[in-house]
């Protein structure tokens, strides 16, 4: 469920195992999700001898950053056990993470990692390239297909019910095991320039596997983190890590390098304290803020505009419009509207998985951003393949749990339902107040007050739902995204306000309880449905290592 | 803001089908595709990566380049 990079790459590795895989995504597999217009980094350790490009450096280095809520050890298994496996493999499909006319890797160090653990490389055909390996492979995908609910049979996954966006073809699929790979949520929060589809990251990734595995009783976990980035003004792409990487400068309205006064790597902070930096800046009045790239030797330049295009093949024509040339004038920046996903690098939020990558749910795994341990590029390919190779694992030893068919009656009406209303509400009037509540509530300043009155006015718009009219199979699926989003913002809420301390602050910065707080809340919060309630529970966890916290300046 | 199709369009319709954001519709395969949804195109691209001819062009509002 959802062909993007983790689909892609779980599809591969059940394919190869001699299992049947049907994809279902919302796009087409050749440019869907995250990556549907390329890519240009990835995080790797390669063994060269350097005492930073280990395992064991790179697993230690897990741990510092995401201390509080990763699992190395599901780490270890899912990452990096399938490290080498993922390079040779996107090699093989023609997508090389090295420059295919030297052999070398181009590897820039950012985001506080001890060694230039990210790869440069132009990921501008991954898609493309991987698709027609799952193609090759002999998968059967439905493009434009949303899965619109999980069916569950004895607490083990039975399948999975959808629509297709453009005919409205109902489909149920039964099947032994599924892969939730759908990422991470946006369009949940207001956005700077106040176009809902002006995002950092995919806004038709809108939460689904979230929402349906909750539904169907699989665990959610590190739901209460938001994420943020520094995009260019006026447009919310990313790019943030060429910059960093290439040792561009931050400067504030009075031409100070302002996160040099919050941490002692100034711009190779970690993303989230380059944020807080910005933040806090703008809250002072030292606005507008800029990447200033001015001071770079030409090679660097050179270097820098190629990854841009090749991050966000649009950034090149948006800053041409601009009037901006980034070797002669600083690029002034913004931060960028808020999402659901794991706070840093290396940890995700979303459906809570074992080393097994399968959740709470027997036969129901998560790969990609929509799985609490995995996060961006090397974790969607390395460890969606993981997913899909434990999962096509898992089939070899179970049967077909069968559909009930009531079930699959009552969801097919239910899908259908809001195109049958002869007036309503648009979608887009739903989830606009929702955007509104969450950036009001839920945002990089939180309190007790405010998280309670963000779950009062979810609650009390939840109810609109059944008001949303769709005219066409199109507008169908952006209402059932809203659904989802609204699902999402609620667990969000929900968790934040049980996480009575501040971790990857402002990811959640609780000005009630602005400390981190490793005594008691050392884990991570779990949220579940179970019979319709929901409840939170706090999951410890527990480190070799202690935490060297963050070196705020 | 989003894309639009000049005038080289052959109308092979690989925007309509590669869109992640079913952003246009084809209803009269003698012409050109439209962009149905301008408000939900993400600008990421795809489209023109796909267009055999070179045929899309990128367009950003006011509230993006002069913000």
């Amino acid at each position: 469920m959802g062909g993007g990079l983790a689909g892609l790459n779980a599809a591969i590795a059940a394919a190869e195992r001699g299992v049947e895989v049907v994809i279902l995504d919302k796009g087409k597999i050749e440019r869907s999700g995250n990556i549907a217009g390329g890519v240009d980094h990835f995080m790797a350790y390669l063994e060269t001898g350097e005492p930073w490009d280990s395992r064991e450096a790179y697993l230690e280095y897990v741990e510092e950053e995401g201390y509080g809520i990763v699992n190395a050890e599901i780490h270890n298994r899912v990452f990096c056990d399938e490290l080498k496996n993922a390079i040779t493999r996107l090699e093989r499909i023609g997508s090389p993470l090295s420059d295919p006319k030297t052999g070398q890797y181009y590897r820039t160090a950012s985001m506080g990692q001890p060694g230039p653990y990210w790869i440069n490389f132009n990921g501008k055909f991954l898609k493309p390239n991987l698709a027609k390996e799952v193609r090759r492979l002999g998968c059967t995908v439905l493009d434009r297909v949303m899965a619109t609910r999980l069916m569950v049979s004895g607490l083990k996954l039975a399948g999975v019910m959808g629509f297709h966006t453009r005919t409205g073809d109902l489909y149920s699929i039964e099947c032994k095991a599924l892969v939730a790979s759908t990422g991470n949520t946006n369009r949940l929060y207001e956005t700077p320039t106040r176009m809902l589809f002006n995002t950092w990251l995919c806004p038709y990734n809108t939460g689904e596997a979230q929402r349906l595995a909750l539904e169907a009783e699989a665990t959610l976990a590190n739901m209460e983190f938001l994420r943020m980035t520094i995009v260019p003004k006026g447009f919310s792409a990313p790019g943030l890590n060429a910059f960093t990487g290439m040792g561009s400068y931050f400067i504030n309205g009075l031409g100070e390098r302002y996160m040099s006064r919050y941490h002692e790597k100034a711009e190779k902070a970690p993303r989230n304290l380059l944020v807080w930096g910005t933040l806090n800046e703008l809250k002072e009045g030292r606005g507008p803020v800029f990447i200033d790239s001015r001071h770079l030797p030409p090679e660097k330049i050179s270097h820098l505009k190629k990854t841009l295009g090749l991050d966000k093949e649009t950034l090149d024509d948006f800053l041409k419009a601009r009037g901006i040339d980034i070797e002669k004038k600083p690029l002034e920046v913004m931060v960028s509207e808020a999402m659901q996903t794991g706070p840093i690098e290396v940890v995700g939020s979303g459906i809570h998985i074992d080393e097994n990558c399968m959740s709470t749910v027997e036969g129901l795994f998560a790969g990609g951003d929509c799985a609490d341990q995995m996060k961006v590029v090397h974790m969607a390919v390395a460890g969606g393949y993981s997913a899909g190779k434990f999962a096509a694992e898992y089939t070899l030893r179970n049967k077909l749990k069968g559909l009930d068919k009531k079930e699959v009656q009552e969801e097919k009406a239910r899908i259908l339902s809001p195109l049958k209303r002869k007036k309503g509400l648009h979608y887009q009037e739903v989830e606009d107040v929702l955007r509104q509540i969450m950036a009001e509530n839920v945002g990089p300043y939180r309190t007790r007050a405010s998280l309670e009155t963000a779950q009062t006015k979810i609650n009390a718009l939840a109810p609109y739902l059944e008001e949303i009219k769709a005219n066409n199979f199109h507008e169908l699926m952006r209402g059932i995204e809203t659904a989802s989003l609204i699902k999402v913002g609620e667990i969000m809420a929900r968790a934040a306000l049980f996480r009575k301390e501040s971790r990857f602050i402002p990811y959640h910065y609780r000005e009630d309880y602005p400390e981190t707080d490793n005594t008691n809340w050392c884990g991570q919060v779990l949220v579940s449905q179970i019979d319709g309630k929901i409840t939170s529970e706090f999951k410890p966890l527990h480190y070799r290592h202690g935490s060297k916290g963050y070196h705020l300046l | 803001m989003p894309p639009s199709i000049n005038k080289k369009c052959i109308k092979c319709g690989n925007c309509y089908e590669i869109c992640p954001g079913d952003v246009f519709d084809w209803p009269d395969q003698k012409k050109k595709p439209i962009v149905f949804y301008p408000i939900e195109c993400w600008h990421c691209g795809a489209c023109r990566l796909e267009c055999p001819v070179g045929a899309i062009e990128y367009y950003f509002p006011l509230g993006m380049t002069h913000v």
